[in-house]
This record gives structure tokens, sequence and C-alpha cells, in this order.
């Protein structure tokens, strides 16, 4: 875990304060923080490259679809990331190239299934170039 | 369900049993039944006939049909309002128990509180029950998902101020209300069909440890219940029946005696109200009541609810094998992860009889028995 990822105490689900000095690092920080509650990130390796884009009517719905788009991969292919490179990252969408491998038993530990990424009290603010905002996974 | 079966019969091997149960049921990432492939054809049917299509496909009996709710499938439900995406996660999902407190539960009843609305419903002292707690899965989810979005911007508008943005919504009757329904109605059969499944393997397991058929076993449904649902009804609203919309969010149906969508053999009694408490202690079926009608639509409570966080837990779960400490209680756990188990113990929850005490003397709902754990299999 590093300093941009603090999660909080939730009765049923888990909450996570993301925190970075740009857009896309709050967005990879957030996308960190997803297969943290899901597995011990540093056993991702970044082995094979997988690309998408996504659009959104605004950031904080960008920023759920971000993560739902994790939850989607591993719920049908079973894949695991740890490395997000992020381009053009504005309001209305973005494109990814996201590294990670398939999930393995014997390697990856989950720890807990992330069932849905809420929108429960999520907002993204900004204050002097520095971006924060808070997910609330429920599990 | 219930059995024809008696505690000491199974005490012996209930760790067969439950071993038995985690092969037959899947539980953990990505395990899926190799005899259940879904076409997408087929995924479709399960939306829209629900636990009828499980029934039809050999999986459960024409019997256990009039024990579940709306017979298994819910009125409406039209396929083509589910996504893609939401088929994707749905389909190697179907027949999969999923994780958290989600669960098996083998047990017996404990005690007895109404013996006439007990024998009703083929419940009796020391009786092996089995409580299955799963819903619809990825598919559910992704419905739900796909959904917020079309909210959220039904919401702008109708100029619907949000309180916080996973509130959003629409008009009942507006098109997104209209298809919104119709695909949690799908959602809903797929937990349905999914359930079915489940209460078919469990049957299976049994068979295959005790080595006995479906007849001497009689593992019957007593009855199968949605959690997290809504759905519309008729109420009595300031003395004037409508149509309304009753959401039950970590809430159940508890529909009183003589009500027209209760199974013919419980008219008399009420509809039976499964009320799961953490896998150390206990559990309840109750019956819905008059009261719950007049004073909460028709509801009651579906759980014991947490009382700590899953942080919390872990960190007073730490140092503690909590199998083990339930296996010392006569309780066997099997399937979950470490980290769900610490996260699931049972301090981490509120005491259920407490809970049911509260519907019970509330009289939204009444109590009939009370079930103790003795297997659990855990997602």
């Amino acid at each position: 875990m590093n300093e941009h990822i603090r999660f909080i105490d939730h009765t049923a689900d888990v909450g996570v304060i993301i925190s970075g000095q740009s857009l896309p690092e709050l967005f990879q920080h957030a996308a960190r923080s997803f297969f943290s509650v899901l597995t011990e990130v540093d056993q991702i390796q970044g082995n094979e490259a997988h690309k998408f884009s996504l659009e959104a009517p605004n950031l904080e719905e960008l920023l759920v679809s971000w993560l739902n788009e994790f939850l989607f991969l591993f719920e049908t292919q079973e894949l695991l990331f740890s490395r997000f490179d992020i381009k053009n990252l504005n309001p209305n969408g973005l494109e990814a190239t996201v590294w990670g491998e398939k999930y393995t038993p014997e390697k990856h530990l989950i720890k807990r299934i992330i069932k849905a990424v809420t929108f429960h009290k999520l907002a993204i603010t900004e204050k002097n170039g520095q971006w924060q905002t808070q997910i609330i996974y429920d599990l | 369900m219930r059995s024809g079966l008696s505690r000491d019969d199974i005490q012996k091997k209930i760790h067969q049993l439950v071993d038995t149960l985690f092969r037959n049921i899947p539980s953990g990432v990505g395990s899926h039944r190799k005899d259940l492939k879904l076409s997408y054809q087929e995924l479709d049917r399960v939306l829209e006939e629900g636990a009828q299509w499980a029934i039809k496909q050999g999986y459960g009996s024409a019997e256990d049909r009039e024990h579940l709710e709306a017979c298994g499938c819910i009125d409406g439900a039209d396929q083509k309002m589910v996504s893609d995406r939401a088929k994707e996660r749905g389909r190697a999902q179907l027949g999969t128990l999923g994780s958290g407190n989600h669960f098996v539960e083998i047990g017996y009843v404990e005690e007895v509180y109404d013996v006439k609305a007990a024998q009703k419903l083929g419940l009796e002292k020391d009786g092996v029950t089995v409580l299955v707690h799963t819903g619809s899965r990825g598919l559910g989810h992704q419905v739900c998902d796909d959904f917020i979005r079309v909210m959220l911007e039904a919401s702008r508008r109708h100029g619907i101020e949000l309180p916080d943005k996973q509130l959003c919504c629409a008009p009942l009757d507006s098109p997104e209300g209209k298809q919104y329904l119709a695909a949690m109605a799908s959602a809903a059969n797929f937990a349905f069909a999914n359930r079915q499944l489940i209460s078919h393997w469990t049957r299976e397991s049994f068979e295959q440890v005790f080595k006995v058929g479906p007849k001497f076993l009689q593992l019957e449904v007593v009855y199968d219940v949605c959690h997290n649902i809504a759905k519309i009804e008729a109420h009595d609203v300031q003395g004037e029946k409508k149509k309304v919309c009753v959401h039950r969010k970590g809430a159940t149906r508890a529909f009183p005696p003589g009500h027209p969508e209760l199974p013919f053999d419980y008219r008399e009694i009420g509809q039976p109200v499964l009320i799961p408490g953490d896998m150390g202690r206990y559990s309840y079926v109750l019956l819905g009541t008059e009261k719950a009608y007049q004073e909460t639509f028709g509801s009651t409570c579906h759980g014991a609810g947490r009382l700590m966080s899953r942080h919390e837990a872990k960190r007073k779960a730490q140092g503690k094998s909590i199998s083990k400490e339930l296996e010392s209680k006569g309780i066997i756990v099997r399937g979950a992860s470490r980290e769900t188990l610490d996260e699931e113990i049972p301090e981490a929850y509120k005491d259920v009889s407490d809970v049911v005490q509260v519907v019970h003397g509330a009289g939204i709902s009444k109590k009939v028995v009370r079930l103790k754990p003795i297997g659990v299999l855990k997602g």
C-alpha cells in the first residue's frame, strides 16, 4: 500500500480515500486500491497488455466506469492488473493500456470479492493541484 | 429446506457432508460446474423463466415450485433489458454461491416456538434443515451498474436533486423506470434459478453421503423468498387500496395468513420468513402477519446486520483460527478464504435473536423455530 491509498472503516463495505498529484495519477491509485481489496497487488505481474477506452458524461461517472471495467474483466476473464497507463483523460473519457495477468489460484490470494463499485459519497475534488476522492466498494 | 433426518443421523457425517457440498457447489473465483454450460439463448430463458427453467432441466421437482415466492418466476421479466455485459458476467456464474455473506448452512431445529405452525412447515425439534443464501451474482450487479448510468441521466432530466448519486432514480412509469423493472425481474429470476440449482446439488450431496434416495431424505423446500427487491403490490394506503412499488432493501416480504400469493398449504399460517444469523449462533424461521401488512407493507427484517466493520472484525479475529473455534462449538466451516472467515466472525454481527425479538415484539412477524448451524459452506 502507499500513502495515496487510505482505507477507511465502513460497516458493511470497504471505503478508500485516494489522492494524487494529477487526475491520471488519481485514477491509477484508484485502480490499485481496487486490486488491493481483491488481492496482493505486488503478486500481480504486468506481463499482458490490455487496451480499452471509456466514455462518460462526467469525471465521477468516468471513475466508476474505470473501476467497473476491472470488475468486469476480473469476473469474465479472471484478469488482474497492476500497471495502468492512461492517455487523453478528460471528464468525458479516457484511453488506457493496463498490464496484468490471469488469476492463478496458486499464486494469487483472493482476499475478498468486490460485488460493485458504488457512487455512494463519491466526489472528486482538487485543491492546489492535489486531487482526492473517496470510493466505497460493495463487498 | 427441511428433511426427514434428525440431528443424530448427521452428526457423525457432518465433515463428509460439508466436504461434499464444497465439491458439488462452486464457491471460489472462476469455479463452476463442468456439467452446466449455458448458451446465451439458454441464459435468456433463465432470465425469463427463473426457477421454472431449472426445474424443467431436471434440477428439482414440480413440488418445489409451489414453495417459491411467485413460483420462482417474477412477472414482467424481459431479457432484452439485460445488457450483454450483464449476461456475460452471469453466464459463468449461474449455479455458483458467491462471496461474502453468501452460504449454504446445514443445521437443525433447536427450539420450537409455535408447534402448530412448525408442523405445517414440516419442521420439528432436532429435524435437519438447510438454508441457502445467494442471489443474482454478478449479473444483478451489472444490471445495477448499467441502470445507475441510465438513472443518473434520468435524474438530471427530471430535475431530481440527489443527496447521494447512488440514490439516482426515475419515475416508475417512465421508459427508464419500466425498463429497469423488467431488468430487475430478470435478475431476480436468475437468482431463483441459482438457488434452485444449489438446492438440487445440496440434495445430491446428501444422497451421496448417506447413500440413500430422495424419498428417504425428504429434503423439501420450505420456502424461497427474495431479499432486496422492489415489487408492484396492492396495499391499503390511508384507507384506499392502491398499487404501489414496495422496495425491500435490507428487508424481506412477510405476507399475512390468507394472502392470495401464498402457497395453498401455507394460507392458514402466513408466509414463512427466513432470517439467517451469523455462522456461529443461530437462524430463525418466522411467519408474516396481518400487522406487517398494515404497518410495513408486508415486510420485515432479512438478517442480523453487521455490528463491526470488516476491518474491525479482522482485527478482532487476528491470531485466532476462526474455523477451529467454530469447530470446537460443533460447527464445521468450509470454502471461504481466511480473509472472508475473519470478516464474517460471529461477533461481527448483531445477535440475530435481538433483531428477531424486535420484529416479533412489534408483531410484524412471529417466531416459529430457531435453527442451529452445524455445517457451513461459505462463499
